[in-house]
């Protein structure tokens, strides 16, 4: 059950654990963690450990507890549309149990493969589905959580309407691990549609894509995805000058898919692509390909055009080349500077403040996922959190009182 | 322990306590306090019913702000009377309670001028007067206090005021198709002679032959409303008696106010031997006259009426009597006419009665409401069904200088019928 | 309280913002819960934030406890004053703040009324999603604490899927916002955890709501049934199907009754029970599915599919749907309503309990609920005045909720535990549970000042004897 040989395997930020442990069982894995408590060791819960670049330096690293071998489906209740779940079950091996209900667990983020469930919910992790289906913290109705002390606790269950206590699970979503480890979890989940198409436009700027984003949203049409991409993104195989590809998602029976497109026509008014889903490349963008820097940016729908405009016009300016992606109707937009290009820490350490400093005046944030270790402790890869910090560092102090879990890791160093 | 039992007890239980009421409620909207809400109203009196609690001003504050709009009915899932519940324990207060002597005066001088048409006509002479020396002005001096000034706001602009008194019988207009009485009402003829010289076109041109008793007088609704049950029983009596002789289609009433008390007629009566039945069946006649015409098959209006229009539901046709889509589609009948729609269409506008008079800081919170919600249409004429709403809307309409006109429904359509 | 203070207060709110009269004061004693009564020693009615925050601040120096009151439609006693002196209603914070249509979102004091949200939007094609029958009265701050669902929940998800942020003022009078506009914001979702703790975080003053677009097109439809199993079954079915309708009401046999002598739209009063189904969305999508649902009707042996001809058809159904609770005050003096929840396939399991409770209890109980999502509300009819039979009421409520749980399910589903529930918490959740959820509220809540004595049972059992200031109406 234990086992030290996997060190390599938990890296985070070149640091390597002292110990890697492989619960069995809840049981188990409650345990280790009030053994570890006992020891006052510092714990970082990992699934797979593909997404572990996310996140501030490690204060500490003492204990990677790996969840993958409790990857059992606990309880799937089709008619329900309910299911229960150990967290280390991968992502596509749940979605391939729903499937052969016809069902899935609307959630399509990057490597489904390479996620755990409860990677999935600490990292709130989402995909361009969220513009249509919402995020994990939409689908997950019961949590069983281990404290860093090792004691269980839940909340929720398994009805799909349900307010009796606190709503913890939604604090589990996105808390990085460092609240408690995420043992089980129970989600509602979805027929899965009967068809789905993609099809792409390509416009000259982003301020035009954005104009037809912007209009679809407000029309009646339904697209489950809107993904923009400019020009750099695929590794500039495109027309050498800038442009920007949309990609738009429809689904549901033939019908409501052949109306929608013929909608889509007015309102776009140019001739579109047809694809049969959205490709990997772009679903996988936030985490796939070198990057010397990878950022996060979130900002209200309306002002992705001038950020992409001013990115662009700025990379331009400092020599850099950018590579952009967007959730386009929720406002997200993910940043990369391909790593090929090799660009000295002091350019991008700057380019990181001018783009917070942009963020920030179009009311945005901005995360960086991805960048050299060596500079994590000269930038605060999360960010400002605001007036609600005190409350989230009492929160911590209040769960685990003696910072044991994945401690450094979150905002603010938490 | 005085006797405190106003009305059947068992009535304070349609309440659930849902609170679906609140929203509804123009007082509770406007101030937010529970105890000026239908629901908090209804606790009180049950409360003062049970003997819980002295009738102090403190709940006649409370229970006085009511405006007894009803639009707490239209909006309750249980079913609660809370017209009945207000009336039976406005009329245990003024019996019980004794006001502060300018609340008297105010109070006895609206419980005589109004319901007597002579008091009516002297008032409205007095308005007349008033309007033709321009003190319509003085409601918009800074320089009088508000109580003062929204007794003056109801003094009409020049022209405004007319009186007329129907004959007491008009033949129908074309083939004859019905047999109708009309109420003509106390504040009608003196203030609003031509509505009801209109109500009668229109009628006619329906193929209605129109009787008006000469005796009638107050249906005694102001005074009911009031919690002046005495005289106001009597009214009621008097208008039963005229009515319930003539063997007509139907009752037509032009002031929503008097619909809404006179359909109640039988339940008013129902403990009294003599006039029960008299009661329910001169009740079962009454109908608004709007609510006549959009019941049969209308002849419909041929003259253009060019105009642009929004229409205000009155409290007593929405909420009394669940009139609402027969005026709009009488309206819809007028060639010509263009239709705006009123935001909060169904929101009081504070005339209530004699409210805008004995409760004038809120009936202005209320007006104003209404105003802006008018002006925001852009219509040229705003149109109601009831005079209280007429004179408080063209008050308002004058105190802004704007220059959209407030007419009767009635007025309109009968423009629309040639002749 | 006395008068210093009290002018103190009327210095932040104004005088007319304080009530301290008592017979003024004692129509704040309950909410839609009426089981309980407690009256406040007084009431405050900020008009802003910054009144909020100068109210509380003043309440933390005092260390007075308080408590937060919306419209007071609350199902579960969530704004009774329990060693509370003090009540902070939103009432005169009333005002829509904000609306960014392009990005979808509005920003809304505490105070505003659920339907005027969607009613500000309307015209240009929006709503506001959550719709608990209440709506027409609820408050937005309300609906927060609760996580109010509704019909429509069942496609659309409940408030915490639509509230975006929220601005809270903590019990010690510190302003924080938590969420934002943004879909994703840094660090805990607070405003999660904070949505549905029943007020005991502090006081919420606004909240910024996801905008939706209206569906294009709707297809609503009343089915009657002889028999409420058949009924229950036609529900799995649809579900089983794979179709998600926007919503999936039912009603039986005695709840029709009370709806029809209450509204008149038309229901069988001698059917064993309706269901009202609606699909919504883009009409090339929706004669297909309607197909569908007419085929499992006609295979669950419905009497008769009714479809809403137009749009007022389709309102009047759903004021009378959503008015049903309310409508129940015709059949008995007094309800009370339960708000359990099951798997929605235990949904026949749950009423053939409730109807054997209902039996052993000698109580007249209706349903009416959201059937879609397995969230009843058995009501169950008594009359005040009598105290064995409101005994009875309160075993039966306990017998139900039981059953829910035993049958995989939760204790409510959108009504909250307020003071209603607390002693059945130990039905679904352990000591360690509870636990933490206390310790979470002392993160934003340390010295429990902020609606004390709600959700969780305290150590020695029932609150009934440990609170002296509690009066049931018993």
């Amino acid at each position: 059950m234990s086992g030290g040989e996997n060190g390599a395997r938990f890296v985070i930020d070149g640091r390597e654990p002292k110990e890697v442990m492989f619960p069995e069982s809840v049981e188990q894995a409650a345990g280790m963690l009030y053994t570890a408590a006992e020891h006052q060791r510092a714990v970082s819960p990992v699934g797979i450990g593909a997404f572990l670049h996310i996140g501030g330096l490690p204060r500490r690293y003492d204990l990677a507890l790996c969840l993958q071998r409790m990857n059992r489906v606990l309880d799937y209740q089709p008619t329900d549309m309910t299911v229960s779940v150990e967290a280390g079950i991968p992502l596509a091996g749940l979605q391939q149990v729903l499937e052969e209900q016809n069902q899935w667990l609307p959630i399509d983020p990057p490597w489904p493969e390479r996620v755990t469930v409860g990677g999935l919910i600490a990292m709130n992790l989402s995909g361009p589905s969220r513009l249509s289906q919402g995020t994990i913290r939409d689908f997950l109705i019961g949590i069983k959580v281990i404290r860093a002390d090792g004691t269980v606790i839940k909340s929720g269950g398994r009805v799909v309407k349900n307010v009796a206590g606190y709503d913890l699970a939604k604090l589990y979503c996105g808390s990085f691990g460092t609240l408690g480890v995420i043992a089980e979890a129970t989600f509602k989940i979805r027929p899965r549609p009967e068809a789905q198409t993609v099809v792409s436009f390509l416009f000259p700027s982003a301020e035009q894509a954005m104009a037809v984003v912007l209009g679809v949203l407000g029309t009646e049409l339904q697209p489950t995805l809107l993904e923009l991409a400019n020009s750099a993104v695929g590794g500039g195989q495109r027309s050498d000058r800038s442009s920007y590809q949309l990609f738009i998602g429809f689904s549901g029976s033939a019908e409501e898919i052949t109306y929608q497109h013929g909608r889509l026509q007015e309102i776009a008014g140019t001739s579109a692509e047809k694809h049969p889903t959205l490709s990997e490349a772009i679903r996988d963008f936030p985490v796939s390909g070198e990057a010397a820097l990878r950022c996060k940016v979130n900002l209200l729908p309306s002002q992705i055009a001038a950020f992409c405009k001013a990115v662009e016009e700025e990379a331009l300016v400092r020599d850099l080349s950018v590579e952009i992606v967007a959730h386009a109707g929720n406002g997200i937009l993910y940043c990369r500077l391909p790593q090929r290009d090799n660009p000295p820490q002091e350019k991008l350490l700057s380019f990181v403040d001018w783009i917070r400093i942009l963020a920030k005046k179009l009311g945005g944030s901005v995360v960086i996922e991805a960048i050299d270790p060596a500079l994590k402790d000269r930038v605060d890869v999360w960010g400002h959190v605001g007036s609600s910090f005190p409350l989230m560092k009492r929160l911590k102090e209040t769960l685990d009182p003696q910072g044991m879990l994945n401690p450094g890791r979150f905002v603010g160093g938490i | 322990m005085p006797q405190t039992n106003f009305v059947d007890y068992e009535k304070f239980f349609d309440c659930v306590h849902c609170g679906l009421c609140l929203s509804f409620c123009p007082t509770y909207v406007e101030l937010g306090t529970e105890m000026d809400s239908p629901r908090g109203r209804i606790a009180t009196m049950r409360s003062l019913h049970e003997g819980k609690f002295p009738l102090d001003a403190e709940v006649v504050r409370h229970l006085d702000l009511c405006l007894g709009c009803r639009a707490c009915e239209t909006a309750c899932p249980s079913g609660v009377h809370y017209g009945e519940l207000i009336e039976s324990a406005r009329s245990f207060i003024e019996e019980q309670y004794r006001r502060p002597l300018l609340d008297r005066l105010k109070r006895w001088t609206i419980d005589k001028v109004f319901p007597n048409p002579l008091g009516v006509r002297v008032f409205a002479s007095m308005l007349k007067l008033g309007s033709a020396l321009g003190l319509s002005r003085l409601a918009r001096s800074d320089k009088l206090p508000q109580q003062l000034r929204s007794w003056f706001s109801m003094v009409p602009e020049r022209g405004s005021v007319s009186s007329a008194t129907l004959l007491e019988h008009y033949p129908a207009i074309g083939e004859k198709r019905y047999t109708v009485a009309v109420l003509s009402g106390c504040v009608m003829p003196a203030l609003f002679g031509a509505t009801n010289e209109a109500t009668v076109k229109v009628l006619r041109h329906n193929g209605c032959e129109v009787v008006v008793p000469k005796a009638q007088g107050c249906c005694g609704a102001l005074l009911l409303h009031n919690g002046n049950k005495p005289d106001g029983l009597a009214r009621a009596r008097q208008t039963i008696d005229v009515f319930n002789g003539l063997n007509v289609d139907a009752l037509i009433i032009n002031a929503a106010g008097c619909g809404a008390m006179m359909k109640e007629y039988g339940e008013l009566f129902k403990d009294d031997p003599v006039y029960r039945e008299k009661a329910q069946r001169v009740a079962a006649k009454v109908k608004d006259v709007t609510e006549f015409l959009g019941g049969i098959p209308l002849i419909p209006p041929s003259r253009e009426v060019k105009k642009s229009v929004t229409y205000h539901d009155a409290c007593h046709l929405a909420h009394g009597q669940n009139v609402r889509s027969q005026p709009r589609a009488l309206l819809r009948a007028i060639p010509g006419l263009q239709i705006m729609e009123l935001q909060e269409s169904d929101w009081c506008c504070g005339s209530a009665g004699t409210y805008n008079l004995t409760e004038p800081a809120m009936a202005r919170r209320l007006l104003d409401k209404k105003m802006a919600n008018i002006e925001a249409t852009e219509a040229e004429l705003v149109v109601m069904g009831n005079p209280g709403c007429l004179m408080q809307i063209r008050a308002g309409l004058q105190q802004r200088g704007l220059s959209i006109k407030a007419v009767h429904t009635v007025d309109l359509l009968a423009e629309a019928y040639e002749g | 309280m006395d008068t210093a203070f009290i002018a103190q207060l009327a210095a932040i709110v104004g005088p007319d913002g304080v009530v301290s009269n008592k017979t003024a004061l004692s129509v704040y004693d309950c909410d839609g819960y009426t089981l309980e009564k407690s009256t406040p020693d007084l009431v405050v009615l900020p008009r802003s934030t910054g009144e909020v925050v100068a109210v509380v601040k003043l309440l933390h120096k005092e260390k007075i406890a308080f408590v937060p009151r919306g419209a007071g439609t609350g199902l579960s006693g969530g704004c009774l004053p329990v060693e509370a002196p003090v009540m902070i209603g939103t009432s005169r914070m009333n005002k829509i703040l904000h609306i960014d249509l392009v990005n979808r979102y509005m920003v809304a004091q505490a105070g505003v009324v659920n339907l005027w949200v969607s009613n500000a939007v309307k015209s240009q094609g929006f709503q506001y999603a959550p719709d608990p029958s209440s709506q027409q009265a609820c408050t937005i701050g309300g609906n927060v604490a609760e996580n109010s669902g509704g019909p429509h929940t069942l496609k659309y998800g409940v408030t915490t899927n639509h509230v975006l942020g929220v601005e809270l003022v903590l019990p010690d009078g510190e302003v924080v916002q938590l969420g934002g506009v943004v879909d994703d914001v840094l660090g805990y979702d607070l405003r999660g955890i904070t949505i549905g703790a029943e007020g005991t975080f502090g006081i919420v003053t606004q909240a910024t709501l996801r905008l939706t677009r209206q569906p294009q097109a709707y297809r609503t439809f009343l089915v009657v049934f002889e028999t409420v199993p058949q009924a229950t079954q036609t529900v799995s079915d649809v579900i089983a199907a794979g179709i998600i309708p926007a919503a999936l009401e039912m009603m039986d046999n005695l709840m029709i009754q009370a709806v029809e002598a209450a509204f008149h739209v038309g229901f069988p009063t001698d059917a064993g029970a309706v269901l009202i189904i609606e699909l919504d969305g883009l009409e090339a999508g929706l004669d297909p599915q309607t197909k569908k649902i007419m085929a499992i009707c006609e295979r669950n042996a419905a009497r008769e599919v009714r479809l809403a001809q137009d749009e007022a058809e389709r309102t009047a159904l759903w004021k009378s749907r959503k008015r049903a609770i309310g409508a129940a005050g015709r059949l008995a003096p007094n309800y009370c309503t339960q708000d359990g929840v099951v798997p929605r396939t235990k949904v026949p399991d749950i009423l053939a309990a409730i109807a054997r409770i209902s039996e052993k209890y000698q109580l007249r109980i209706g349903n009416v609920f959201h059937a879609g999502d397995g969230n009843i509300h058995p009501i169950l009819l008594f009359d005040e005045r009598n105290t064995e039979e409101t005994e009875r009421v309160l075993k039966a409520g306990r017998e139900i909720l039981q059953a829910c749980v035993d049958l995989g399910g939760s204790l409510t589903g959108e009504h909250g535990i307020g003071v209603e529930k607390m002693g059945q918490m130990s039905l679904i959740f352990t000591p360690e549970d509870m636990l933490a959820m206390t310790q979470v509220r002392a993160v934003f809540n340390p010295e429990n000042r902020c609606n004390p004595h709600k959700i969780f049972p305290t150590p020695h059992g029932c609150i009934d004897t440990r609170v002296p200031r509690r009066q049931a109406s018993l």
